[in-house]
């Protein structure tokens, strides 16, 4: 564990293996002091700036909103809120271009500015102790915090202490090329950002603080070694310049000698590194209530007339901000350093809070790219690489999207610095090869788990699907069981002098074993039905009960059959009927639930006799009827109406798919649609049914008159015009 | 004479001897591994769409493992039947023309309005990925939905699309080839990086 | 207009660079050898030179690949100068041009061209000739000043292209000494002196021994070493693989000299002689065949000089540089799968 009391006086550094020694470029903009901000006339916020969630929008299109005001409300853990950097009119809140080395857009919030820059009413603290620990971490994570030195982690839950915290890393190292943001910032900003770094200190029960900063920036070092010079617990020190000291891993590993577990974070070895623009936020925001709403940004490159550093409201339109800025006619625009950064595909993308640079380089300042030669595997790259990967073979493996051998050789530690990349003499876009495999991998374990998760899902239908189907076969059982028990009864019946409840008990059977045949997943085991005693007995009553029984016997077999029937024509049409009774079990009325059997009785129907129908005007008119029947019923009311259109759709789909294209199809189908939207209750949700069915047939006829035209289209081919 | 049948006695004694070790090897030190079919359900993508002409993964899993084709399964693609090549130690083939279709992952998607409340699509779908009761309407959950498709014949009302998967900017792989840039006057370039 | 990636920035040091400097650190070696042994080898340089630049480019055109840009890399002209190098000097030129060829279409574009290739393409070359003509190969002159025959630059052209100098002298008389005797390399010499039951001391009065090693041959050496070093220097090549070749060459050789040094060759002999600085530091050092981590370099070296001393004390061949490269690149994969850093934070815990 690391000696943190020794780290108050020791002069030893320690040094990691590899990095680089870019040309550094910070003079040219810090040469100025820090700009004050513009206003622009349109700011675009993306409600995501940090890593993490989003939070919930809570303004509407056409408010007026101050500047400071809360944006979006932080619903969950990882999600940070954005907020107005200045008063306007909320324009959109739609997609926007994003500031993203991808182009692709994100859910902005556009805000037109109205000029006052109004602020909201504010409620500074003098003094933080007011605060309890709770309150300062509530104040940070509502002020929008997220770490500004790159990756815009969010700062509260970075505070929040997980383990036993020993040293407050604060990184003013800024080992990127061209940028100084940090630098100045330092420079003009000294006490607050110790103001920051105390209010941090407190929320992590006072650890010992290093300011690291690399030595290229004297009076950095200098202005905090003064701002700090009361506080025993902090200690600035110089770091030797090389690229990518600023790095947090690599960073710890230079003042403490430590190296953070591959799979831990530095809270592991009781470390948090926090950035020092992240540190004067805080400190805006607690002592001056100014959430994250502005921020400092370098403004650099060879075409930059004026390059400095400037104070820029969160959400500035880059293009815009470059054009104020007297530059036109942009062709590139780099977003960060020059060794990480990215290019920036869509120029109106705003400024969000992990951007601490725009360079605008001159045609032959940054390299050009299509020098590419093979890899001669020198191993310049792995000499450079600082947490000792071997490029030159991750390289290999990339190309060959090798992910078993790129995970081995430890692609998931690559930090890509961009350092292999920079001294690769085949001028190979190393940094780009890792980044893609990276992403590849990532998304083939996602697949992985997805395929997991279907494969699961598809198990678990398949059991429900056959639990319920042995759940069905023992209710048949039951029905045949009891109907057994009748016969066998009635047999007695038979030998022996009849009693009152023969015939009863004979119907029951039968009723029952008509009922289970015609229900089929109806839960209800068969019951004694009717009660019909009362009657004289005529002296035949034997004959006729077993009369009776025949016909129940014969009705049901028909049943079974009607049943059979829709078995045969698959399987999914079986389950239907049963599926959808049980699902709108909840609809209590009983003429609903007439009308339900009616619509699977005439569905079992309308199937067997498109089945049997060769294709002609038959097929009309039964149809026709059975719909009639269905929406005849007096208690129907519209769900009957939607039942009957489905079943209309069904009856017309069958016969589409089985006519041989002829105008006989059209008939009857349009007749039924005639009935449906005549139907005097049918409101307009029916309309719509009727709508979706018609149009469902027209293009189910256009398709199949297509297939008559040219026999050889294929089947598949879907009419992609919506009607 | 004696020689041959001593050799004979020899070698026969250690033909026993060899035989018996390599018995006890063969139950003792059993590798108690996946059934081959499990291996191979394991390395296709179980979106369960059936375009394999078997209702499902598993199924086709038992069929390959019964010396099926590896060849038809079109959301795995040459990456799976790669995998199954090196699994099976058979030769990699094309994509069977058969049950190729497009490349690209899709996701189901119902136009609400539309939706009839069939539950048709429900009973298709392998994953229960559809939710929604009779005669309501009914949505996708694009998180669970493989793009398996077989939820858009069943629809009576054809409400159901396929919609390709946009990638957004946490699920962007780096195509930066892909990004279509305006070109902006080469000239203009040109002067302001002469003009420094 | 492409969208670049990160880093927008680069070294300035390119691939064909490193290729040209490797080329102009030959450069005093060559001048050296040329001193002692004539325009033999300055002949070869040029044909093997233009036969791998005209294979090269031939193969460039089958395989429809952008000609002018790839050869402009100059890994073929370095195979051709390094191959140039390495053989006798008045070789036949018909060799030499088999040499380069094979070196180039077959051991470099076979393999899939720069960057992909699993062998050393010169000393595939070489060791081609070695084994196929093998008196030829080892037909090395004596040096200038202790030839029979002093032949210039027309003849030795005429030697190489004809087999016959302009005064018709054949290969086998350019090689006579003054003693009238066909020279043998001092490698050669030692050799089979040893194996003749002699000892060192009565090995060592041969003329063809110098002041430290072979006559003229410690000089060439010398000036290779040079030009490795500097190339060291602007960090072109890394220092293990010929730190490690040679570090293990002195110390086999050492040990073996210590117990006997009647009946073996000191290290110094070792070290200058034949082609061992050429080999540490211009040959092995070819990146593509060579292994690629530093820990691995270091066993790739010590496995290349234990193998040539190992071939020149107990093989048949008089120098073993070639054979020796060839073999070490034959285990660079296992050797670099077994020598992975340790990546930033994988440290075993305690």
């Amino acid at each position: 564990m690391i000696d943190v009391k020794q780290l108050l006086t020791t002069d030893k550094l320690w040094d990691y293996k590899g990095g680089v020694f870019p040309k550094y470029n910070k003079e040219q903009s810090r040469q100025l002091p820090i700009q004050p901000y513009w206003i622009p006339p349109v700011v675009r916020i993306p409600v995501r700036q940090h890593i993490g969630q989003s939070g919930h929008i809570n303004v509407t299109e056409g408010e007026r909103v101050l500047k400071g005001q809360l944006l979006t409300e932080p619903t969950h853990g990882m999600a940070v809120p954005v907020h107005a950097p200045t008063s306007g009119i909320i324009e959109s809140i739609s997609q926007g271009a994003a500031n993203h080395p991808s182009g692709l857009s994100e859910l902005t919030l556009t805000i037109r500015s109205d000029g006052n820059d109004e602020w909201r009413p504010r409620q500074p603290y003098a003094n933080a102790d007011e605060l309890s620990n709770d309150d300062l971490l509530q104040l940070i994570r509502y002020a929008g915090i997220s770490g500004m030195g790159g990756a815009g982690f969010p700062t509260e839950i970075k505070l929040t202490p997980v383990a036993d915290i020993k040293l407050l890393l604060m990184n003013g190292a800024e080992c990127e090329p061209y940028i100084s943001a940090d630098d100045t910032l330092m420079q003009a900003h000294a006490n607050e950002v110790v103001q920051g770094i105390l209010l941090m200190a407190r929320l992590l029960d006072h650890p010992v603080v290093v300011i690291a900063i690399e030595d290229d920036k004297p009076e950095a070092i200098e202005a905090m070694t003064q701002a700090t010079a009361d506080y025993d617990q902090i200690r600035v020190r110089s770091i030797p310049a090389k690229y990518p000291s600023g790095g947090e891993r690599q960073l710890i590993q230079i003042i403490t000698g430590e190296e953070v577990p591959h799979s831990g974070i530095p809270a592991d070895l009781g470390i948090v590194v926090q950035n020092v623009g992240t540190a004067h936020a805080v400190a805006r925001a607690v002592y001056h209530d100014e959430p994250l709403i502005s921020r400092v940004v370098t403004l650099t490159g060879q075409r930059v007339l004026k390059p400095a550093n400037h104070w820029v409201l969160l959400g500035t339109p880059i293009e815009d901000l470059l054009h104020h800025h007297g530059l036109d006619e942009l062709s590139q625009v780099i977003v960060g350093g020059p060794m990480m950064g990215y290019q920036l595909p869509k120029l109106s993308g705003p400024v969000i809070k992990t951007t601490n640079c725009l360079i605008v380089p001159g045609q032959n300042e940054l390299s050009s790219p299509d020098n590419q030669v093979p890899c001669i595997r020198c191993g310049s790259c792995a000499d450079a690489c600082p947490v000792n990967l071997l490029p030159q073979q991750l390289h290999w493996y990339a190309l060959a999207e090798d992910h078993e051998k790129l995970s081995e050789h430890n692609l998931n530690d690559c930090i890509e610095c961009g350092a292999c990349a920079y001294v690769c003499p085949s001028e190979i876009p190393l940094v780009l090869e890792y980044r893609q495999a990276k992403a590849a991998i990532r998304a083939s374990k996602q697949e992985q788990l997805k395929s997991e998760r279907a494969k699961q899902r598809f198990e678990s239908r398949n059991l429900r699907l056959e639990q319920e189907k042995i759940a069905r076969a023992e209710k048949h059982q039951q029905a045949a069981q009891a109907r057994l028990k009748a016969m066998a009864e009635r047999e007695q019946q038979a030998s022996a002098p009849a009693a009152t409840d023969d015939k009863k008990s004979a119907v029951a059977a039968a009723l029952a074993r008509a009922k289970a045949k015609k229900a089929g997943a109806v839960s209800a085991p068969p019951k004694t039905v009717v009660d019909e005693s009362g009657q004289t007995i005529p002296d035949n009553r034997d004959v006729a009960a077993q009369r009776e029984a025949r016909k129940a016997e014969a009705r049901a077999r028909k049943a079974q059959k009607a049943a059979q029937a829709v078995q045969d024509s698959g399987a999914t049409p079986t389950e239907l009927p049963a599926d959808s009774a049980q699902q709108s079990a909840d609809v209590p009325a009983a003429d609903n639930k007439a009308a339900r059997v009616a619509a699977a009785v005439a569905r079992a129907k309308a199937k067997r006799q498109a089945q049997q129908t060769q294709a002609d005007d038959s097929v009309e008119q039964p149809a026709a009827n059975l719909t009639e029947q269905v929406t005849g019923k007096p208690a129907a009311d519209d769900k009957a109406a939607r039942v009957a259109a489905a079943v209309a759709h069904a009856k017309a789909k069958r016969q589409a798919q089985q006519t041989q294209a002829g105008d006989s199809v059209e008939q009857p189908v349009a007749n039924l649609t005639e009935q449906v939207t005549d139907k005097p209750a049918a409101d307009d949700k029916a309309a719509r049914v009727a709508a979706a069915v018609a149009r469902a047939k027209a293009k189910r006829q256009a398709q199949q008159a297509e297939n008559q035209r040219s026999p050889d289209a294929t089947p598949r081919s879907k009419d992609q015009s919506d009607s | 004479m004696d020689a041959v049948f001593l050799a004979l006695i020899a070698l026969g004694a250690l033909a026993l001897l060899f035989g018996l070790a390599l018995g006890y090897a063969a139950i003792k030190f059993k590798v108690d591994e996946d059934p081959i079919v499990d291996q191979i359900d394991q390395l296709l993508p179980q979106t369960q769409c059936g375009q394999c002409g078997y209702p499902g993964c598993k199924p086709y899993a038992k069929a390959i493992a019964d010396g099926d084709e590896i060849n038809k399964c079109p959301p795995g693609g040459d990456a799976t039947i790669k995998r199954l090549a090196d699994l099976l130690g058979r030769e990699a083939k094309p994509l069977n023309d058969a049950h190729a279709g497009p490349d690209i992952k899709t996701v189901a998607y119902i136009r609400e309005d539309e939706c009839i409340g069939c539950t048709k699509c429900i009973q298709a779908c392998p994953v229960d990925a559809i939710v929604g009761a009779a005669r309501q309407m009914h949505t996708v959950i694009a998180d669970e939905c493989t793009g398996c498709d077989l939820c858009v014949e069943p629809c009576p009302v054809d409400c159901i699309d396929m919609l390709p998967v946009t990638p957004t900017v946490q699920t962007w792989q780096w195509q930066l080839n892909e990004i279509p840039v305006k070109q902006i006057t080469t000239e203009a370039a040109v002067n302001g990086g002469s003009a420094k | 207009m492409n969208l670049l990636s990160s880093p927008f920035t680069r070294q300035s040091l390119k691939t064909h660079e490193l290729m040209r400097m490797v080329i102009l650190c030959c450069i005093p070696g060559i001048a050296i050898q040329w001193y002692f042994f004539g325009w033999g080898n300055l002949i070869q340089i040029m044909l093997a030179v233009s036969a791998c630049w005209v294979t090269e480019a031939v193969i460039l055109i089958m395989r429809a690949r952008p000609v002018f840009r790839i050869t402009r890399d100059s890994s073929a002209l370095l195979t051709g100068v390094l191959l140039g190098i390495a053989l006798p000097p008045f070789l036949p030129w018909w060799m030499t041009v088999i040499a380069a060829v094979f070196a180039i279409g077959v051991v470099k574009h076979l393999y899939g061209g720069l960057g992909n290739n699993l062998f050393n393409p010169a000393m595939a070359g070489y060791v081609l000739l070695l084994i196929s003509f093998p008196v030829a190969m080892t037909s090395w002159q004596p040096v200038v000043a202790q030839a029979q025959h002093q032949m210039g630059l027309w003849d030795s052209l005429n030697l190489v292209f004809t087999g016959f100098s302009s005064d018709g002298y054949s290969i086998q008389q350019a090689r006579m000494t003054l003693d009238g005797i066909t020279a043998a390399t001092p490698l050669d010499t030692i050799k089979t002196d040893l194996r003749q039951g002699l000892t060192l001391d009565e090995s060592q009065q041969n003329p063809v021994f110098g002041v430290f090693a072979g006559a003229g041959w410690e000089w060439v050496n010398l000036a290779f070493l040079l030009g490795g070093l500097y190339l060291i220097y602007r960090r072109v090549i890394s220092w293990a693989i010929p730190g490690g070749m040679l570090l293990s060459l002195f110390v086999i050789s050492g040990i073996s000299f210590a117990f006997q040094p009647d009946g073996a060759a000191s290290p110094m002999m070792h070290l200058f002689s034949g082609a061992t600085m050429l080999g540490a530091f211009f040959i092995a050092t070819d990146p593509v065949s060579a292994c690629t981590t530093v820990k691995g370099r270091w066993i790739f070296g010590a496995l290349i000089g234990a193998m040539v001393y190992a071939i020149r004390t107990w093989g048949g061949y008089p120098d073993a540089v070639a054979f020796s490269v060839l073999l070490a690149n034959m285990s660079v994969m296992l050797i670099d799968y077994y020598c992975k850093p340790r990546t930033y934070g994988h440290k075993e815990r305690q």
